[in-house]
């Protein structure tokens, strides 16, 4: 049971470590991003979002394309969790848990890859 | 000038007080925040929802940061659950586009009505020191600071868990919401999980089930950019406030709290909706 603890204790650790990262990193390119949108407003396309384009944008300090990169970081933060609770769970040998959360992975990139399909 | 400030004060305020109570409740905030964009700020239903879907990514990730850290929210059950869940949010994020906005709002009433009169029915809510673990793999363990005790608890009949989750991952992506409004009750009144762990676990989840819809709202373009970022920064802070409060009440007090906040919201959806007026 001390070891199951153990595990369990490392698990959330791993979890609520990577949940942290992505939402300070996130938070920061949302709030510049519309610090950025306030001060100097520019125009911004409707539609279907081109990522290179909005990649050049952020860089190029353009407070719209900021705050999506930053929305797109958030929206990361849960697949990125998943991934990281798999290496957990294989580092503590929890091998049907291991399946499991690959299991939630695949399903979770099958969607990305239908989204990017259609 | 200042009707934006004004604006953007509201908005944020709006996303601090739906992260506030969704992570008090492990509803993920998209169950208060839709109503309070479309009826508060002239917000379209389906910009509402895609807003909606990225604030509970939000919700979740800052409280899930905290619970799963302090072992209140099950990593291993809500990682389990989360196969039933994504794919119910799949299957509903393509469907989404395809329904009217005022048939997403009555669906988005009936079901709070239901969840809410099912928990008000129930008389009894056990407290911390009722639980018992049985050294399973997905027992849960965690330290409850209102009690001052350590709870230990079982998980029962797995599959009403995973049937629940599914039609919670379908829920979620048609309405933008984390889906919490059906594991916590399921989970609590069918699984033998304490209403804390519920709602922390729930809370862990919603943000993977929200990502996987809001993953189709992103590709095709329907994500509002600045809308959802001023409401996101609101619901961060707003969310780890709500896992701080949740630690200090009582199991019977967040169950009445959820009963109670989801029949308000569905007699006020209801009406909103069938009748059109505010």
């Amino acid at each position: 049971m001390a070891r199951l603890d153990g595990g369990r204790r490392e698990e959330g650790r791993f979890a609520g470590a990577v949940l942290a990262a992505g939402i300070r990193v996130s938070a920061l390119l949302m709030a510049a991003g519309l610090l950025l949108r306030a001060w100097r407003p520019q125009p911004w396309p409707q539609g279907v979002p081109h990522w290179g384009a909005i990649l050049r944008s952020a860089a190029g300090g353009h407070g719209e394309a900021l705050a999506l990169l930053g929305i797109a970081v958030l929206i990361a933060t849960p697949y990125v969790r998943v991934a990281t609770l798999c290496a957990a769970f294989a580092r503590g040998r929890q091998w049907r848990l291991l399946a499991v959360s690959a299991a939630v992975l695949g399903l979770l990139l099958a969607g990305l890859l239908s989204v990017q399909s259609s | 000038m200042a009707e934006t400030i004004l604006r953007t004060a509201g908005l944020l305020a709006a996303g601090a007080a739906s992260g506030l109570v969704g992570a008090l409740l492990g509803l993920g905030g998209g169950i208060f925040l839709i109503p309070a964009l479309v009826l508060g700020f002239g917000v379209p239903m389906h910009s509402a929802v895609a807003a909606g879907l990225v604030a509970v990514i939000a919700t979740s990730s800052a409280g899930g940061a905290q619970n799963a850290e302090h072992g209140v929210a099950n990593v291993r059950l809500g990682m389990v659950l989360e196969v039933a869940t994504v794919l119910g949010a799949l299957g509903g994020g393509f469907l989404a586009q395809r329904l009217a906005a005022d048939w997403l709002g009555l669906f988005f009433a009936a079901v709070l009505l239901a969840v809410s009169v099912t928990l008000c029915m129930r008389r009894r809510v056990r407290e911390a020191h009722e639980y018992h673990g049985s050294g399973g793999l997905l027992d849960g363990r965690y330290h409850d600071p209102a009690s001052g005790r350590e709870v230990v608890y079982s998980v029962r009949r797995l599959p009403v868990a995973l049937a629940t989750s599914l039609a919670a991952g379908f829920v979620s992506a048609l309405l933008g919401l984390g889906g919490g409004i059906l594991k916590v009750p399921g989970l609590h009144l069918f699984c033998g999980v304490p209403m804390k762990a519920a709602t922390a676990t729930s809370n862990l989840m919603i943000g993977v089930t929200a990502a996987a819809s809001a993953t189709i709202y992103l590709a095709v373009g329907a994500v509002p950019g600045a809308l959802a970022a001023t409401v996101c920064l609101g619901v961060l802070a707003g969310s780890r406030a709500g896992v701080r409060l949740s630690r200090r009440l009582s199991e019977r007090l967040v169950a009445r709290l959820f009963a109670v906040v989801t029949l308000t919201i569905s007699l006020f959806m209801f009406r909103r909706f069938l009748h059109g007026s505010p």
